[in-house]
């Protein structure tokens, strides 16, 4: 009996010892920091003076709503935004309107996903050079995102630009594209479409290999068009990747900032502001922790929403085999 | 053999409109790139003229050395290299150790812990980030080398990856060592790692390219141009010369070379980590 419970404690001790490393960094670098954001989150805190417990105070700076005077400023920003809700108004307009262009980027996932199925099935058949368009397509992804950003500002660049001057050429009107208030979320909406869409590309390449040639087979000896076989086959075999492809997108999609930074800094005055940028500037320019970990944790608990959503009625859309 | 010709034609003409659209598209991948080297290589002067020249000539490769002088790249090629390198190596480690335990070792609590590491994955990096920087700060690491390594050097998502691999290995193999008296240490030595080779490669590929181009955490961290890494010091570097485009661009050719190189020469490991991370789900 003795020897099996050394046996057993060593099992475990081993056991542990492969763990330790991995524990102690995600202990340190992960578990606790997010136990800590939280609270974090409930202290007003500038990193120079004590923390001071405020409770939920951040919370409702941040999404509360209250009535305003009409001579504050928030209210007067607010009216131009929303109208007034019964005399209600946002504590933090900002967090709202951030939240709208994080949501407004995400437009173009399905344009992305279009695109890359698109060009997956074409790089997919078997003709000669399909490696070198594979290998062309998935360039942008491992492209620095800085170095794209500021390659893509100066394509955008409103005098000099290659972009008004290919259009100046076609005789089509140009645009100050990262300047206007309406197209700069278009214009950084290209560029991510432009570097990401060899990603998604490869999934669903990978997804189409999976589809056994007998099913297309079969169809074609029941005279299928190539549509009908498109739609009754291909989409739904490839559903799984398209359900994981949507998933992930949005996840990413609520991390914007890198490309933001470099081409815009979030402007012109705030047009172009994601969330994760609005994190930036309180928790590191003005260094309000705790404010900073409120937005922080209320974007993980948007993620979180979102995916679940999706979850509950994408995956029964989902076919598995 | 008169109905069988249209059919023929129609393959033809889709093989035809199949390559008109893939080189369409290759070519709107491809330019901005094209237009990068470009402008890189074209007289400063030349760069702001209504009429652009898609070739420059003469090429001004002088370009590359003033940008070269302009910033110390040199320096944060050697801060991109040893952080991405150390958070490289520090992974496979960690994450083969504890993959290896959670693949194969039966101890209390494992289900447990597993889960813990699998909810983890959900969490955007903003919300450990500020904390992380408090610790840090206490530690008065900020604007090190540690800043930028270490809380990289384990991840979630690659001790599942590697316990996902481990879990594919035959059991076989594990009870002929055990027979010949090898430690459990031993059989991740010797026989589990050799093994794993592909599933390693595979997660350093993905490492590698993430730390190459990581952004905001470096942003957050670094202070002074002597500890910046590359996508830091070209955002600095555009701070400082925000209209020199043939500076700049020279310099975004200096930071992308290094992993598009990488990944022409090695496209399976890059291909075969996007296809796992797709198995994920």
């Amino acid at each position: 009996m003795r020897a099996r419970t050394k046996a057993v404690l060593k099992r475990n001790l081993t056991a542990y010892a492969f763990l330790s490393p991995n524990i102690a960094f995600f202990l340190v670098f992960t578990l606790v920091p997010v136990f800590f954001a939280a609270l974090i989150s409930f202290y007003d805190w500038d990193l120079l003076r004590e923390p001071i417990w405020i409770s939920l105070q951040n919370y409702r700076d941040l999404l509360g709503w209250s009535v305003q005077n009409d001579n504050g400023g928030a209210a007067v920003r607010g009216a131009s935004l929303f109208g007034t809700l019964r005399g209600l108004e946002p504590n933090d307009i900002l967090f709202w309107r951030y939240l709208g262009n994080t949501i407004f980027f995400m437009i173009g996932i399905p344009f992305n996903i279009v695109l890359s199925l698109m060009v997956a099935m074409l790089v997919n058949q078997k003709l000669r050079g399909m490696i070198f368009f594979r290998t062309v397509f998935f360039l942008p992804v491992v492209a620095s995102l800085i170095a794209c950003s500021i390659l893509w500002r100066w394509i955008y660049n409103p005098e000099f630009g290659i972009l008004n001057y290919a259009l100046n050429a076609l005789r089509v009107p140009t645009f100050r594209w990262l300047s206007d208030p309406n197209l700069v979320k278009p214009a950084i909406i290209a560029m991510q479409i432009w570097k990401g869409f060899g990603y998604n590309m490869l999934l669903y390449l990978a997804g189409l290999q999976g589809i056994p040639e007998r099913y297309y087979d079969a169809a074609a000896v029941d005279g299928a068009r190539w549509f009908q076989r498109f739609w009754h086959i291909t989409l739904p075999m490839l559903s799984a990747t398209t359900f994981f492809i949507v998933i992930m997108s949005v996840i990413q999609g609520f991390q914007v900032f890198g490309a933001v930074y470099i081409m815009t800094k979030g402007g012109p005055s705030g047009a172009s502001t994601p969330l994760v940028y609005y994190i930036y500037s309180y928790g590191f320019q003005w260094f309000r922790m705790g404010y900073a970990s409120a937005i922080a944790w209320v974007l993980f608990i948007l993620t979180a929403t979102f995916t679940w959503i999706q979850w509950r009625y994408g995956e029964r859309k989902v076919y598995y085999e | 053999m008169n109905k069988r010709k249209p059919v023929r034609l129609g393959k033809a003409a889709q093989v035809a409109l199949s390559y008109v659209a893939l080189c369409a598209i290759a070519a709107v991948t491809l330019f901005p790139f094209f237009w990068m080297v470009s402008t890189s290589l074209k007289e400063p002067g030349n760069i702001l003229s209504l009429q652009p020249q898609l070739i420059p000539s003469p090429a001004r490769w002088a370009n590359y050395i003033d940008a070269w002088t302009a910033q110390p790249f040199g320096r944060y090629y050697i801060n991109s290299i040893v952080v991405a390198v150390s958070v490289t190596l520090g992974q496979l480690l960690t994450c083969s150790l504890a993959g290896y335990a959670f693949a194969r070792l039966r101890f209390v609590g494992r289900n447990v812990l597993f889960f813990c590491y699998l909810s983890t994955l959900m969490i955007p990096s903003q919300v450990t980030m500020i904390p992380v920087f408090i610790i840090l700060r206490y530690f008065g690491w900020l604007n090190t080398y540690q800043a930028l390594i270490l809380p990289s050097v384990c991840s979630a998502y690659g001790t599942f990856l590697l316990r996902q691999f481990f879990k594919t290995i035959p059991k076989d193999l594990e009870d002929a060592a055990t027979i010949d008296r090898c430690s459990q240490f031993g059989i991740y030595l010797h026989i589990m790692l050799p093994l794993a080779k592909p599933a390693l490669a595979t997660l350093a590929t993905f490492v590698l390219l993430q730390s190459w181009n990581d952004f905001f955490w470096p942003l957050i961290v670094c202070h002074t141009p002597e500890m910046m890494t590359l996508p830091i010091g070209l955002s600095n570097f555009q701070g400082m010369y925000s209209t020199s485009w043939e500076l700049l661009m020279a310099g975004a050719v200096i930071v992308m070379v290094p992993v598009v190189a990488l990944y022409i020469i090695n496209q399976r490991f890059f291909t075969r980590g996007i296809v796992l991370t797709g198995l994920k789900g």
